[in-house]
């Protein structure tokens, strides 16, 4: 059987920064991936242009030996039904890919901070879980992830979170949407607070970036961060990558240490390698069904003496509001998001219902594809042709607005992924969720709303609509919850299995409480930290350390 | 399908040498230029109905055939027919006179690039039909995912002036 120094399951962003970290010291990794590698951009590109519906894994199908849930709306066709089996009440509708450098193949690349207040909110506002980590702990470890990344931000911007080192690369510019917005909101104030947009920090390099406008699903010249990147400068600095990798079963050995992985290839060969260290990232549904399943299959507690794994699924659940403008406000110009309303993220009412973060979608209603639905409505709704179309065409689409506010859910241990009884067809089963909003949630959406309106009527809105349905965010977090207590959580606060000392899992899964930011930029931070111990464990001053930028905590 | 000028020397060649061996090949020749001709009037429908003069004659090709294959044939060929005999109607006022849907679907096939998916369809084609796809056209943008070739942050400044 082989042998590793650390055996990484999931090569998405957590798996690919820490295998190079540690591939860099010279320790021998090896990281698996349950879907394809496509490093052929022009390929990708082909098969986003090619397909007609352009949703966010146009570029990237599901394969049914690594299925994975097709994006979409809840109640749409082709919805996240697909892979996961449903028990309700609500669905659960976020998305994922499985390929080599995961989620991040097809992310926007959106990366605020949590705030400080978001790692106690228990302490502060009684509700919720706080983290064993403090933003301090944190904060050196958001510097490094920004840095591999390659952050564009502005300086001289309050996030609401103290920073120690500037952003590596300079803002991206507004876009002539968030412009006008500012420009008819002067003056406007909501919750007493005024409303502006201002730029959002994104792993998009603003030195490349050419407003393409397909962050989501796929960046044309690859100014858009995904975790390629480090899959490639792990490969480079040593470490193995394999594709088309299905981890099936963790093995228990002698005191209680994970002994080896067995792993299914595409070809339904049956493979075992052994590791000192073991990590797991997987992602936040299918690291919590590997886990069940290596119970199930041996009988054995597998990391879960908490009956914690697969507990607390939290997404970020999203109001989303549309508009169309008296006049054209830009529409359509820009990458897909630049700015964001970021005031009402945080208060006392957090004792009662969350606070919300606001994006300005420069993309139209195209979203993410092109203005198909409203030029459809021009020809069929309106019964326009010829000259009088293609004018409308010029017109229409760039009045349009777009608003999402993502909200914070708290964790519900009935929010749950177990295992189905549906099989893919390498045999694993299909995630089976159980899924419901909360209220909390709920009363920031319903906030949001209000939100909505008023910028909606400072721009003379011909149209608008706060949409009804509750939107995914397609942030999946919390099942493998981190805590200092054995009993009510997965793993420590160095990611450490409470179990099982050479098991580890990142990712954000890993989310005891999940604020109202994007999660990506956190869980690198996490990782990179993680990658640091397990340098530690193994026996040598990770390059991390010794470069001096960092802080250890 | 062949261009008007292959077509015409194809013809001739083959009046000179083959016709008289061949004395059926007169009635193949005289469909092939009746389809000729129903293309060209299709092109010359879509400059109509989508207000843009300047059409990809590729795509062309293919936004036909996939009419062909998708539509009652009878009411394509109708449809061209009373085009061809009413070329000063307005597009509404043809979609009057003729198959409303039949009209918009044209429209929406150059608008929005949407090939009915068929799995012969190659992917470059179909890439293609987006590209060149005319919504991005009447907006005067690159269409999502293509590469501008100028950086964010220079258009961004140009918006401001």
């Amino acid at each position: 059987m082989e042998q590793y120094d650390v055996v990484i399951v999931g090569a998405g962003i957590a798996g690919a920064l820490v295998a190079d970290v540690l591939a860099k010291k010279r320790f021998s990794v090896l990281a698996l991936d349950a879907g394809p590698e496509v490093q052929d951009r022009e390929k990708l590109l082909e098969r986003y242009y090619a397909d007609p519906s352009k949703h966010s894994d146009s570029p990237y199908p599901s394969n049914p030996k690594a299925p994975q849930p097709i994006p979409g709306v809840p109640g749409s066709p082709g919805g996240a039904a697909d892979h996961y089996v449903q028990t309700g009440p609500d669905k659960f509708s976020s998305s994922y890919l499985r390929q080599v450098g995961g989620t991040t193949r097809h992310w926007q690349g959106l990366t605020p901070r949590l705030m400080p207040v978001d790692f106690r909110i228990r302490s502060a506002y009684g509700a919720g879980v706080d983290w064993p980590l403090s933003y301090e702990d944190i904060e050196p470890w958001y510097v490094a992830a920004e840095r591999e990344l390659g952050v564009s931000g502005d300086n001289n911007i309050d996030y609401g979170s103290s920073r120690s080192a500037d952003f590596p690369y300079p803002a991206l510019s507004q876009s002539p949407l968030d412009r006008a917005l500012n420009q008819a909101l002067k003056g406007a104030i909501f919750e007493g607070l005024p409303i502006k947009a201002i730029p959002q920090s994104s792993a998009r390099d603003s030195r490349l970036c050419q407003a393409s406008g397909s962050c989501t699903p796929i960046c044309p010249v690859g100014a858009r961060y995904d975790a390629l990147t480090h899959v490639n400068r792990a490969r480079q600095n040593g470490a193995v990558i394999k594709e088309k990798s299905v981890v099936n079963r963790i093995v228990v050995g002698e005191n209680g240490r994970i002994s080896h992985i067995h792993y299914k290839t595409w070809d339904s060969v049956e493979h075992k390698v052994g590791g000192k260290y073991f990590m797991l990232s997987a992602n936040a549904i299918e690291t919590p069904k590997l886990l069940l399943m290596s119970a199930q299959a041996a009988n054995v507690n597998v990391a879960n003496s908490s009956d914690q794994v697969g507990r607390n699924l939290m997404d970020h659940p999203a109001q989303v509001g549309v508009a169309v403008a008296k006049k054209p406000l830009g529409a359509y110009l820009g990458p897909q998001v630049t700015s964001v309303f970021n005031a009402f993220q945080d208060g006392v009412f957090r004792k009662e219902r969350s606070g919300f973060l606001t994006y300005v979608f420069n993309s139209g209603f195209g979203y993410p594809g092109g203005p198909d639905n409203s030029v459809k409505r021009l020809i069929y709704e309106q019964g326009l042709s010829g000259k009088s179309l293609r004018q409308a065409v010029a017109d229409q689409p760039r009045r349009e607005l777009i608003l999402f506010s993502q909200t914070e859910m708290l964790g519900n241990p009935d929010n749950r992924v177990t295992l189905s009884k549906r099989l893919d067809a390498l045999g694993m089963p299909h995630p089976s969720v159980h899924f419901s909003y909360d209220d909390y949630s709920k009363a920031a959406l319903s906030k949001a709303q209000d939100l909505h309106q008023l910028v909606f009527d400072k721009v003379d809105a011909v149209f608008n609509l706060n949409v009804p349905e509750i939107f995914s965010a397609d942030h999946m977090m919390g099942t493998t919850r981190m805590g200092t207590d054995p009993k009510t959580s997965v793993v420590d606060a160095n990611l450490r299995s409470h179990d099982h000392d050479n098991l580890y899992i990142a990712g954000s899964g890993v989310f005891p409480s999940v604020g109202t930011a994007n999660p990506t930029l956190t869980l690198a931070a996490l990782s990179l930290r993680l990658a640091d111990h397990l340098a530690d464990k193994l026996g040598g001053t990770s390059l991390i350390q010794k470069s001096g930028l960092y802080r250890k905590p | 399908m062949y261009s008007r000028r292959s077509l015409i020397k194809r013809m001739i060649q083959c009046c000179a040498m083959g016709t008289l061996m061949y004395p059926g090949l007169n009635i193949v020749l005289a469909r092939e230029a009746k389809q000729v001709r129903k293309f060209e009037l299709f092109m010359d429908l879509s400059r109509h109905v989508t207000g843009f003069d300047d059409l990809n004659s590729e795509l062309g090709k293919h936004y036909y055939q996939d009419l062909i294959n998708h539509s009652d044939p009878g009411t394509l060929s109708e449809l061209l027919t009373v085009y061809s005999e009413n070329k000063d109607l307005t597009p509404a006022m043809l979609m009057l006179k003729t198959d409303q849907p039949l009209v918009q679907s044209v429209i929406q096939l150059w608008y929005s690039g949407w090939l009915t998916p068929v799995d012969h369809t190659p992917d470059h084609i179909k890439a293609m039909a987006y590209t060149e796809s005319l919504a991005w056209k009447a907006m005067g943008l690159v269409p999502r995912g293509v590469p501008k070739g100028q950086l964010w942050q220079a258009i961004a400044q140009q918006t401001l002036t």
